[in-house]
């Protein structure tokens, strides 16, 4: 009998630590998916029979049913589409919510939708706790996904699976989509460019010199993609070195930005000259003046006012701090994007700011207005 | 000449000590020749028009400023005042003004040179660098200094002519306070004071006969705009009377002799020196500038052409009148014909403003043909304004941002909204081109309804 029982008591401790083992084990480790049948939030959508949503509005999207898994347990996210009657270019977007953040724009996945012929779309999308510093961020909780559907036309879509993974998985790495615009809310910045690959060089050849030979009327490089968070990287700071820069004194250049809503553009590009010294440029741009609320995606520095030129860029680094201290590194002569500057928002601001930088001239300024107000004044009661 | 009243230097609020007097001795010197210290009001009028001036003097520019002075700072570099020949002698003053005020710029005036060595104006992206460079406004300032300068001489030159007149006061108040002139000068900043002060000087020496002295000032004046070398058959007609006094066709071949040389002289400093030009390089050949200066169609020029002949024949008719009154009413004459039919520049209508100041001189009052066209010009410029006739000049690091701000025009649609009507914009612009054309007839009329009744001098 006692044999009996502590066999009993024996198997019901084995089958208690199995059954209080699966939820502190296993069971953190398996993906949360939903399909066509879940729970389902929906806007400008209808659910039709057989698992088939047919959007409805301009502004279709999907709210899955809570998850409350903590954030630091996520791997990334997954899905299984089936999209049909699409003529036109889709674009989808994937938010998340957390029980301390909102959906946020800056904080989701945008990529463009491709489905294959037949209709199937699978995506992969990685995601690192690590990108979530905040300590709150760090504790929180994704309470739900949305998705997001952009198309000129209607759609139907079915949802096979939309879900959440908590475990790595690289082999879905094929499953990334080519034009993925990361979330990036408080991922690091990296100290220098290069961390994030190599400059892409246009209408420029490599000399033996280890410098840059313009071959083209567009020489350009080109930065890997950097998705940098523009309310946090302040500005870059550029090293570039020239071996030839023929009879100049001074380099025009140009600097592009491209961030996911705006696109390389002449109006909003930095234009300066910076006079190199022993053979290098060093040049701080600003970019407190670009829609903070974007990701960074490219910088692209043209070349093509110094087609003599032969150069090399050293560095580029993010300045994420205060950058007051930097302005004696921004070029004298600089057309800010968007056409604004760094001292002020105001029109009166900038040119009381940059009047301030030349204090010899504003003295001697004040000097004559004084000067003749003060000879009006004096001649006031003269009557000839 | 009346003799001028006894001045306050020696007495009331003018300071005593030693520097003072040397400085108000100097003053009074000059003041005394101009007749200035008759009037302290005139004075008092010279100083807040030189506040004004100063107010606004480093703040704005006009891209052709920065492409005027990269031409001097090349014409530097290369040791060739007439390295781009136009207007030879303005390009000489300010090659000076450069030359002297180059080591108070940013960069020792570096900051001038445009990347490309053939490119003969600045473009946008050249200027917004340009009014970004903090040093931008001691800049302007110091290259505005020899309009400033020539500006106040035309004043003085003026006020000379005006001293025996009861409307110096008049006069002297239009020329310094008229938007035209100030914009001309100080908001575009361009060289116009220049060519203006020569012709001032012109028709000063007119009125007091010494013709020669005119000629030579004319001679000069033409090196400075190619306007004036429309004012030249003018010129020739006006001073070409009582043909049958030898002693007077003499002088009267000699002056325009003089006057022909100096036109020559332009043609030869083209020919010497226009060969090393980017203008040449560039293929911008002289025929351009007809439409280029003046935005001018052809079909509107035959009216033009028109009026230019009657104003001789009027000339002809008159050729024992004052030469002053005749070539200033001539002159006058045909720049408003000029106007009536193009209006491609904000500032080319401040070639007008010496003339009818001048003529007041043998009592041709024409104030309010200028008050009412000034009425107009401003009307005008501010319904046909774009960003690139006002706000662009402002020389602020926002350069592009002023695109983004709402003009007259802009602000006009959103009141009356953009559909057609009595009260739309195509309207509104028509009906101010229509008043400013008829302030032009009206001060065309003036000039000659006046005619024939000045005192000779």
């Amino acid at each position: 009998m006692k044999g009996l029982r502590d066999n009993f008591l024996c198997k019901g401790v084995v089958i208690l630590l199995w059954m209080m083992a699966v939820p502190a084990f296993s069971g953190d480790h398996d993906p949360i998916a939903f399909d066509a049948d879940a729970a389902w939030t929906l806007h400008d959508i209808q659910k039709h029979p057989h698992g088939v949503f047919m959007m409805t509005g301009p502004d279709p999207y999907w709210i899955s049913p809570m998850v409350h898994i903590p954030i630091h347990s996520v791997h990334g996210f997954f899905g299984d589409l089936q999209i049909e009657s699409c003529s036109g270019p889709l674009m989808i977007q994937l938010f998340w919510d957390t029980d301390s953040t909102a959906y946020s724009e800056i904080g989701s996945y945008r990529f463009p939708g491709n489905p294959d012929p037949s209709g199937t779309m699978a995506f992969w999308l990685p995601f690192d706790s690590e990108w979530l510093k905040r300590a709150s961020m760090q504790s929180s909780r994704i309470r739900t996904l949305r998705m997001d559907i952009e198309s000129s036309h209607p759609c139907m879509v079915r949802i096979r699976q939309l879900g959440i993974a908590r475990s790595p998985r690289p082999d879905l790495a094929a499953w990334i989509p080519a034009e993925i615009r990361y979330p990036v809310l408080e991922r690091d910045i990296p100290s220098d460019v290069s961390e994030f690959g190599q400059w892409q060089p246009h209408d420029l050849e490599f000399d033996d010199d280890g410098f840059w030979r313009v071959i083209g009327e567009d020489p350009f490089w080109v930065s890997p993609v950097l998705n940098l968070s523009l309310r946090r990287v302040k500005a870059i700071a550029v090293e570039m070195r020239f071996s030839h820069i023929g009879s100049r004194k001074s380099v025009p250049f140009q600097v592009f930005w491209k961030t996911y809503g705006f696109d390389f553009d002449e109006k909003r590009s930095f234009r300066f000259r910076v006079a190199p010294r022993e053979g290098g440029v060093r040049y701080v741009l600003p970019l407190e003046t670009l829609p903070q609320e974007e990701l960074l995606q490219h910088i692209r520095i043209d070349l093509d006012g110094c087609p003599e030129c032969h150069a090399r860029i050293v560095s580029m680094k993010f300045l994420s701090g205060e950058i007051g201290s930097y302005v004696d590194q921004v070029p004298r002569q600089i057309t800010y994007a968007l056409g604004r500057n760094i001292y002020g928002r105001r029109l009166l601001e900038d040119i009381w700011a940059n009047l301030r930088r030349d204090p010899g001239f504003l003295l001697f300024y004040f000097a004559c207005l004084v000067g003749c107000l003060g000879m009006l004044y004096r001649l006031r009661k003269w009557n000839g | 000449m009346s003799e001028p009243k006894e001045s306050c230097l020696n007495h009331g609020p003018i300071p005593s000590d030693g520097r003072w007097k040397r400085m108000w001795g100097r003053m009074r010197h000059m003041a005394d020749r101009t007749g200035w210290t008759a009037d302290p009001w005139l004075l008092r009028l010279m100083l807040i028009a030189l506040i004004v001036r100063l107010l606004v003097m480093p703040f704005f520019a006009h891209v052709d400023f920065l492409s005027e002075y990269s031409r001097i700072y090349r014409s530097i570099q290369q040791g060739n005042p007439f390295l781009f020949p136009s207007r030879a002698l303005v390009t000489l003053i300010e090659w000076i003004t450069l030359v002297c005020v180059a080591p108070l710029l940013p960069e020792n005036g570096a900051f001038l040179m445009l990347d490309d060595p053939l490119q003969p104006t600045a473009r946008l992206q050249d200027y917004f660098l340009f009014v970004s460079d903090p040093g931008i406004y001691r800049t302007l300032f110091l290259l505005k200094l020899p309009y400033l300068a020539f500006d106040v001489a035309t004043a003085l030159v003026l006020a000379r002519m005006l001293q025996s007149s009861p409307r110096r006061r008049m006069a002297i108040s239009l020329w310094l306070f008229n938007p035209m002139t100030i914009y001309a000068f100080y908001v575009f900043g361009r060289y116009e004071s220049i060519a203006l002060f020569f012709i001032a000087w012109t028709l000063s020496l007119l009125h007091r006969n010494q013709f020669l002295g005119a000629a030579f000032a004319f001679g000069l004046a033409i090196h400075c705009r190619e306007i004036i070398w429309m004012y030249v058959p003018l010129f020739v007609l006006a001073l070409w009377r009582d043909l049958n006094a030898n002693k007077a066709l003499r002088k009267t071949l000699v002056c325009i002799s003089l006057v022909l040389i100096s036109l020559g002289l332009t043609v030869v400093i083209r020919w010497l020196f226009g060969g090393a030009s980017p203008l040449s390089v560039s293929g911008r050949s002289e025929s351009d500038f007809g439409h280029a200066l003046f935005g001018m169609q052809i079909g509107w020029m035959l009216p033009f052409f028109m009026g230019y002949a009657l104003v001789c024949v009027w000339l002809w008719e008159t050729q024992t009148r004052s030469p002053m009154v005749r070539f200033g009413i001539a002159a006058n004459a045909v720049l408003i014909g000029v106007f009536l039919f193009a209006t491609h520049s904000a500032h080319y209508p401040s070639w007008m403003m010496v003339f009818p100041l001048a003529l007041m001189a043998a009592e041709k009052i024409t104030i309010r043909p200028i008050v009412l066209f000034s009425i107009s010009w401003v009307l005008y410029w501010l319904l046909h304004t774009d960003a690139g006739v006002f706000t662009l000049f402002l020389a602020s690091p926002l350069s592009v941002n002023f695109f983004g701000w709402r003009t007259l025009p802009q602000l006009y649609m959103e009141w009356f909204g953009q559909e057609g009507g009595l009260l739309s914009l195509d309207h509104a612009q028509l009906l101010v081109h229509n008043l400013y054309g008829a302030c032009l007839v009206y001060w065309g009329w003036r000039l000659f309804r006046t005619d024939g009744h000045e005192r000779t001098s």
